[in-house]
C-alpha cells in the first residue's frame, strides 16, 4: 500500500507541476484574504457562480 | 511545508493560505472519521443518532459563524446560494443513493482517498470525470426550470436567500432551529428503537463534536481567505475538464466550460482555482492524519471486483449527480444552509431520501 501512496503522489504532483508549466508559469498575487479586499471572488464554487 | 511554499511563489499568499486550510479539512476529516454517509447510514440502519447529531452541530457553528461575515461584508463574501430547480431536486436524490454505494461523500472521497483507501481510489477518478460531464450538462438541466416556477410562485427558478427574506437574526434562529429540530427527531427515532429491542443507545462518540467544532472554525477562516464558502466538486470537475483538453477535445463551445468565468478557470493554473488548493490540502491532510494510525492505515484490503465496479459506478452517478445539484454535501448542503440558502435544506431531504435507498441497495449487493 504505501508503494501504491508514493506512486499516487509523485503522479499527483507530477501533473499539477505539468499544468503549471504547460501555461507559460504565469504569476499573480491576489490579496491575502478575501475579506477587507473588496473585490468578490467570481467564478469557482459549486453553486454555479 | 515546501508544498505550502511553493504554492504561495507560484499562486501568491492566498493559495498558501488556502492550502493550508485544506490540510485542517483532510486532518480533521480523517482524524475524527467525520462522514455526512456513515452518519446517515448509521441512524438508517443501526439507529445511531450521533452522526447526524455531528452534522448538525457542524451546520449550526457554520451559521453562527457565517451569516454575520456574509451580512456585514458583502462586498467581498459571498454565499453559496442557488435556485430550486428540478435539476436540484434530481441531483441530490442521485447523490444520496450514490454516496452510499460508494461509501463516502464529496469530501468522505477526498478525504479516505488522501488517507489510502483503496475504493476511493477507484471512485475518485470516476467522481472526476463524472463532475466533468454534469457540469457541462448543467445549463441544459437548469433550464427545464424549477417547482416553484411550475406551480407560479416564481416568475424564473431563483434562489431563496432567507437571510434577505427574514434578516440575519430570524434566518439564524430558524436554521438553529431546523438543525434541533433533526437532532431531537434522530434522537428519538434511536430512543423508541432502543425501546423496542432492548438495547441500549449507543455511546456518544466524542470525535463527531470535536470533529464538528474544528471543521465550523476552518470552514469561517474559508470563508474569510477565499471569500466563498467551502466547496469540493467544482474542483473535481474543473480537473475532468483539463483532462478532457489535453486528450484534445474543445471546450469552447460548451455551455458550462466555453462561457465565462469557467473557460477562465480552464486556462489558468490549477494552484490559481480555490476549490482545487484546498481539495489537494485536503488529500494530503487526510494522509498525515491516517499516518497517525499506522496500524489502520497498513489493513486497508482491496475489496472484491464486484464492490470496485460498484463503486465505480457510484462514483460516475455521484460526480455527475452533484452538479446538478449545485454542489455535494459540502458545497450544496453545508456551505448552502450555512448561506442561508433554502436549496441547501432541500438538497439534505432529497439525498436523504436517496440515501434511505442507497444504504438498501448496499446491503442487498452485500457491501460491507
Amino acid at each position: 500500500m504505501t508503494r501504491g501512496v508514493i506512486i499516487f503522489w509523485c503522479a499527483f504532483l507530477l501533473l499539477i507541476v505539468a499544468d503549471y508549466a504547460s501555461l507559460g508559469h504565469p504569476r499573480r498575487e491576489p490579496a491575502p484574504f478575501a475579506l477587507g479586499s473588496d473585490r468578490p471572488f467570481v467564478g469557482g464554487h459549486c453553486s454555479g457562480r | 511545508v515546501a508544498g505550502i511554499l511553493a504554492t504561495t511563489w507560484f499562486a501568491g499568499l492566498r493559495a498558501g493560505f488556502l492550502l493550508i486550510l485544506g490540510l485542517g479539512f483532510g486532518a480533521a476529516l480523517s482524524a475524527a472519521r467525520f462522514g455526512f454517509t456513515t452518519g446517515w447510514r448509521d441512524l438508517l440502519q443501526h439507529k445511531d443518532p450521533w452522526g447526524m447529531t455531528g452534522q448538525m452541530v457542524l451546520i449550526a457553528l457554520c451559521a453562527v459563524l457565517a451569516f454575520p461575515l456574509l451580512v456585514n461584508h458583502s462586498d467581498d463574501i459571498v454565499g453559496a446560494v442557488s435556485p430550486i430547480t428540478w435539476s436540484l431536486l434530481i441531483g441530490a436524490l442521485v447523490f444520496g443513493f450514490s454516496m452510499q454505494l460508494a461509501d463516502g461523500c464529496g469530501s468522505g472521497t477526498l478525504y479516505k482517498a488522501g488517507a489510502s483507501s483503496p475504493i476511493s481510489w477507484v471512485v475518485l477518478p470516476a467522481f472526476i470525470f463524472g463532475s466533468f460531464l454534469g457540469a457541462a450538462h448543467q445549463p441544459a438541466w437548469v433550464a427545464l426550470g424549477g417547482p416553484l416556477e411550475m406551480a407560479g410562485l416564481q416568475a424564473k427558478a431563483a434562489p431563496i436567500d432567507l437571510i434577505d427574506e427574514f434578516g440575519q437574526q430570524t434566518a439564524l434562529m430558524l436554521t438553529l432551529a431546523l438543525c434541533v429540530l433533526i437532532s431531537v427527531v434522530s434522537f428519538l427515532v434511536a430512543i423508541r428503537y432502543t425501546r423496542r429491542t432492548g438495547k441500549s443507545l449507543p455511546k456518544i462518540p466524542q470525535r463527531w463534536f470535536w470533529g464538528a467544532a474544528f471543521i465550523a472554525l476552518l470552514y469561517a477562516a474559508h470563508l474569510i481567505v477565499a471569500g466563498q464558502p467551502w466547496g469540493i466538486v467544482y474542483g473535481l470537475g474543473l480537473w475532468g475538464a483539463k483532462i478532457v483538453s489535453v486528450l484534445g477535445v474543445d471546450l469552447s463551445q460548451n455551455a458550462f466550460w466555453g462561457a465565462w468565468p469557467h473557460n477562465d478557470r480552464l486556462h489558468e493554473p490549477l494552484l490559481w482555482d480555490v476549490t482545487s488548493v484546498t481539495n489537494i490540502g485536503l488529500l494530503y491532510g487526510a494522509l498525515i492524519a491516517s499516518r497517525w494510525n499506522l496500524r489502520r492505515f497498513e489493513s486497508k484490503p482491496w475489496p472484491a471486483a464486484s464492490t470496485l465496479l460498484i463503486s465505480i459506478a457510484a462514483g460516475l452517478l455521484m460526480g455527475y449527480s452533484s452538479r446538478l445539484a449545485f454542489g455535494c454535501n459540502v458545497g450544496a448542503y453545508l456551505g448552502g444552509v450555512a448561506s442561508g440558502s433554502l436549496h441547501g435544506w432541500v438538497w439534505f431531504v432529497f439525498a436523504f431520501i436517496g440515501s434511505i435507498y442507497g444504504v438498501k441497495a448496499r446491503t442487498k449487493a452485500a457491501i460491507t
